[in-house]
């Protein structure tokens, strides 16, 4: 159990240490708050009010029932705005809240140098408030069905924002900016919907940088919470729980890629090659990908034990890969958020009026057991007609799509 | 940079309550599915079988939430072992949002609710109720009511009740013979007292028949006794005072209690009279028609004897004449025609006659059978 008091003691003791090292954090606000309330936050995606949806509450009993039966636990959540609002378990101990607070710090730091967060709303934490309220109204005034559904159809296009490099960038302006696209040239929708679309696309490209930078976001703080626990000499007992955190942090659930530890340790491999400034560098201009193009060799993968699993001989145990291959399927893991790549094929679209996406095929296949549901949302709900996505499957290219009624999937 | 502070909050202003109505929907959503699954639910083959296990598992394809993704059956990725150990498990990159200090999110979705034997019952006997039920036949029905029953010393003015009073104060008198004391005194008011009663009214019996001749297959089996577990579980809970009378046959029948009922093995040949003459002599000893509202049902693979059809479809025709409902429900796994007991049944007036051939045929009838709205329910129109 920590007070404002003793958290305020840890802050004064471990900022120095961090600002010393060359962490740069601006303002942060720290929050404290009960198990469940992070929980709650977690399920909402860190930030502290949203629009209703039935999938937050969904998360949230997943995450309750993992916290209830000790499956996990979440001691932070960090929200990339401007001031940084950090939200801290108030039931961790001083030592954690020690450690955490060296995490949270990193994070940041992270947040306010990496070059893929430098167009992201400053102020997200007013802009999903103002979503909520704006989406209250459209619910008093066109129903809570006709919402609902627009969000779940939403969905299936939110993970299509678009390059996020350009700030607010134009809606549809981007080819891979699927969900801008309708919402600006569907002649099924209504206005109020286009606005809902347009709500959902700003926070979905608030999100997406996270999205392609987990393991370089994890791994620099974890990189860094380590360096400073150690720098910072305090007593055995102390020492004793902190070390206990941090192991259970790094903790790997075989096969399960754990980013705390991957990252980490290719954080570490470029300070032995680069020092303090190569890390930095590495912060501020790499995303997961590049991060495993720049920083993944041998040593790494043999301290994290990484191998290419295979999702159908689930028992066998992993073929032991070489580095190139091991680098390879990893980079493809994480590039682009470990999302197929979609691009709206504009011109065609506008002269046929059928919504035409080609997926950049690069050997993995799509979904075809979702993919007929997510078309459907899409036609009924979103474009009001025929939606369409080229790809290819068993090595030859094929139509797949959904007219709201029928799905078709054709070779092309 | 000298622009870094901070500041701390207890986190007062940040209270979570609109993710519980986020999850309320969750749950409400999950409702629907399973009522949307409620014939799968129904045929579930461990429940009916009611081994103790009451929790279930219900698929709920309407609340996956369909993305545009990769295929991730047949995509390898790359994983982590831990050191000095062979890894096993499934395989995928799992990892927690970014900014979460903390454990690993739960692998992939799945998209089953686990819900009680309790819930799901009381979603799938919503609708259902025991149809033309006559409230006017005097035994005890499925209600309670306030009925004066006794008396109180103390009470309302209005229930005052004088005999009794009176017959208070004679004894008080006559207890102390010299005294002369007031005609009534305090202490020999009475009052009556309403005490919640078991309602004489709406009162019904169930007879539950049950072909377990040597041609009733596994299937067959399954069929008929996961209709008669969930009449039973619904009558239990909607009609907790309804009496269950359980009837098993061959060739001869003879009256079970609710264990041997529900597993009973199968031999002997079929023959149904036995069972509805039996049904009949149970209902003319111990429930009278005018003090009950009577159902029958019978479930059989229609493999009856034919010398016995012609004595069977007159007693079965009797039977639905003293009885609310006489259910007929006959189970094929293959795609033969029905028996002429099943013909015959058809044509007779008040007799409900289903046919069974798959597992999502059970939630049919009892669909087809506990429809109480309305008496203008027609059971001779079903094929």
């Amino acid at each position: 159990m920590i007070t404002p008091n003793t958290l305020s003691e840890l802050v004064e003791t471990v900022w120095p240490a961090a600002e010393l090292a060359g962490l740069n954090c601006g303002h942060v606000h720290f929050e404290l708050v009960d198990g469940e309330d992070i929980q709650a936050l977690a399920s909402y995606q860190g930030l502290p009010i949203r629009y209703a949806h039935w999938s937050f509450g969904k998360t949230f009993g997943r995450l309750k029932t993992a916290y209830d039966y000790r499956l996990s636990r979440i001691y932070e959540l960090v929200i990339n705005s401007r001031p940084a609002f950090a939200f801290i378990d108030r039931r961790s101990s001083p030592a954690q809240a020690m450690l955490i607070v060296a995490h949270v710090l990193a994070h940041v730091d992270f947040f306010s140098h990496s070059r893929l967060f430098a167009d992201t709303d400053r102020s997200i934490l007013q802009t999903t408030a103002r979503h909520a309220r704006k989406l209250a109204e459209f619910r008093a005034e066109f129903g809570a069905e006709a919402v609902e559904s627009l969000i779940d159809a939403a969905l299936v296009l939110a993970d299509f924002p678009g390059e996020t490099d350009s700030g607010w960038g134009e809606p549809g302006a981007d080819p891979g900016d699927l969900l801008g696209f309708v919402a600006r040239y569907s002649q099924g929708i209504l206005p109020w919907e286009r606005e809902v679309l347009l709500m959902l696309r700003a926070e979905s490209r608030y999100f997406w940088p996270q999205q392609v930078s987990k393991i370089g976001n994890e791994g620099y703080a974890t990189f860094w919470h380590t360096r400073l626990m150690r720098q910072l000499a305090c007593g055995a007992d102390k020492f004793w729980e902190i070390a206990a955190v941090n192991a259970s942090l790094l903790e790997v659930r075989p096969p399960q890629l754990n980013p705390y530890a991957l990252g980490s340790q290719l954080y570490q491999a470029i300070y032995r090659q680069q020092g303090l400034s190569g890390v930095f560098a590495a912060r501020n201009f790499l995303d997961d990908a590049g991060l495993v193009r720049t920083a993944l060799d041998q040593d790494v993968a043999e301290l994290c034990q990484l191998g290419v699993y295979r999702e159908k001989d689930v028992q066998e145990s992993a073929a032991r890969a070489d580095l190139a291959q091991v680098r390879a399927q990893l980079i493809q893991d994480v590039d682009h958020g470990g999302l197929p790549y979609m691009q709206v094929m504009a011109q065609d679209t506008l002269d046929t009026g059928i919504l035409a996406m080609q997926h950049q095929y690069d050997g993995r296949e799509l979904d075809f057991y979702q993919l007929p549901f997510a078309l459907a949302l899409v036609a009924q709900r979103l474009w009001g007609g025929p939606v369409h996505i080229h790809t290819t499957r068993k090595g030859a290219p094929r139509v797949a799509g959904h007219d709201g009624q029928q799905w078709t999937d054709e070779a092309s | 940079m000298n622009n870094s502070s901070y500041s701390i909050g207890w986190g007062e202003s940040f209270q979570f309550h609109s993710v519980y109505a986020d999850q309320w929907r969750h749950d409400q959503k999950v409702r629907e599915a399973v009522k949307a699954n409620l014939a799968d639910l129904v045929s579930e083959e461990h429940i009916a079988v009611s081994d103790g296990r009451r929790i279930i598992n219900v698929p709920l394809p309407l609340l996956k939430e369909f993305r545009i993704s990769f295929d991730r059956q047949q995509a390898q990725s790359v994983g982590q072992a831990v050191a000095g150990g062979e890894g096993e498990g499934t395989a995928g990159g799992s990892a927690p949002g970014a900014g979460v200090l903390g454990g690993s999110e739960p692998g992939l979705d799945v998209e089953d609710a686990a819900i009680t034997l309790e819930e799901a019952a009381d979603i799938v006997f919503e609708r259902l109720g025991l149809p033309d039920l006559d409230p006017q036949k005097h035994s005890a029905g499925n209600g309670y009511e306030d009925r004066p029953e006794s008396w109180a010393p103390h009470g309302l003015k209005s229930r005052w009740v004088r005999r009794p009073t009176v017959r208070e104060s004679l004894k008080r008198q006559a207890l102390a013979p010299g005294r002369q004391g007031p005609a009534l005194a305090a202490g020999d008011f009475r009052y009556w007292r309403y005490d919640l009663k078991p309602q004489e009214e709406g009162g019904a019996v169930v007879l539950a028949m049950m072909d377990t001749s040597g041609s009733m297959g596994t299937f067959e089996k399954y069929l008929a006794k996961s209709f008669f577990f969930w009449t039973v579980e619904f009558l239990r809970r909607n009609y907790p005072r309804v009496e269950i009378v359980f009837l098993a046959h061959d060739v001869r029948a003879r009256e079970v209690d609710e264990e041997s009922f529900f597993r009973r093995g199968s031999s002997g040949g079929t023959v149904s009279s036995s069972v509805y003459r039996l049904a009949l002599d149970i209902l003319g000893e111990r429930y009278p028609q005018d003090r009950f509202n009577r159902y029958a049902f019978h479930f059989t693979d229609g493999g009856n004897l034919t010398s016995d059809n012609a004595l069977a479809v007159e007693i079965g025709t009797v039977l639905a004449h003293e009885t609310n409902l006489f259910g007929y429900g006959e189970i094929h796994d293959t795609d033969r025609n029905p028996s002429p007991l099943y013909q015959a049944f058809r044509e007779s007036e008040g007799t409900g006659v289903t046919l069974l051939r798959r597992k999502e045929d059970i939630f049919r009838a009892l669909e087809y059978y506990f429809t109480a709205k309305g008496n203008g329910h027609d059971h001779s129109q079903h094929a």
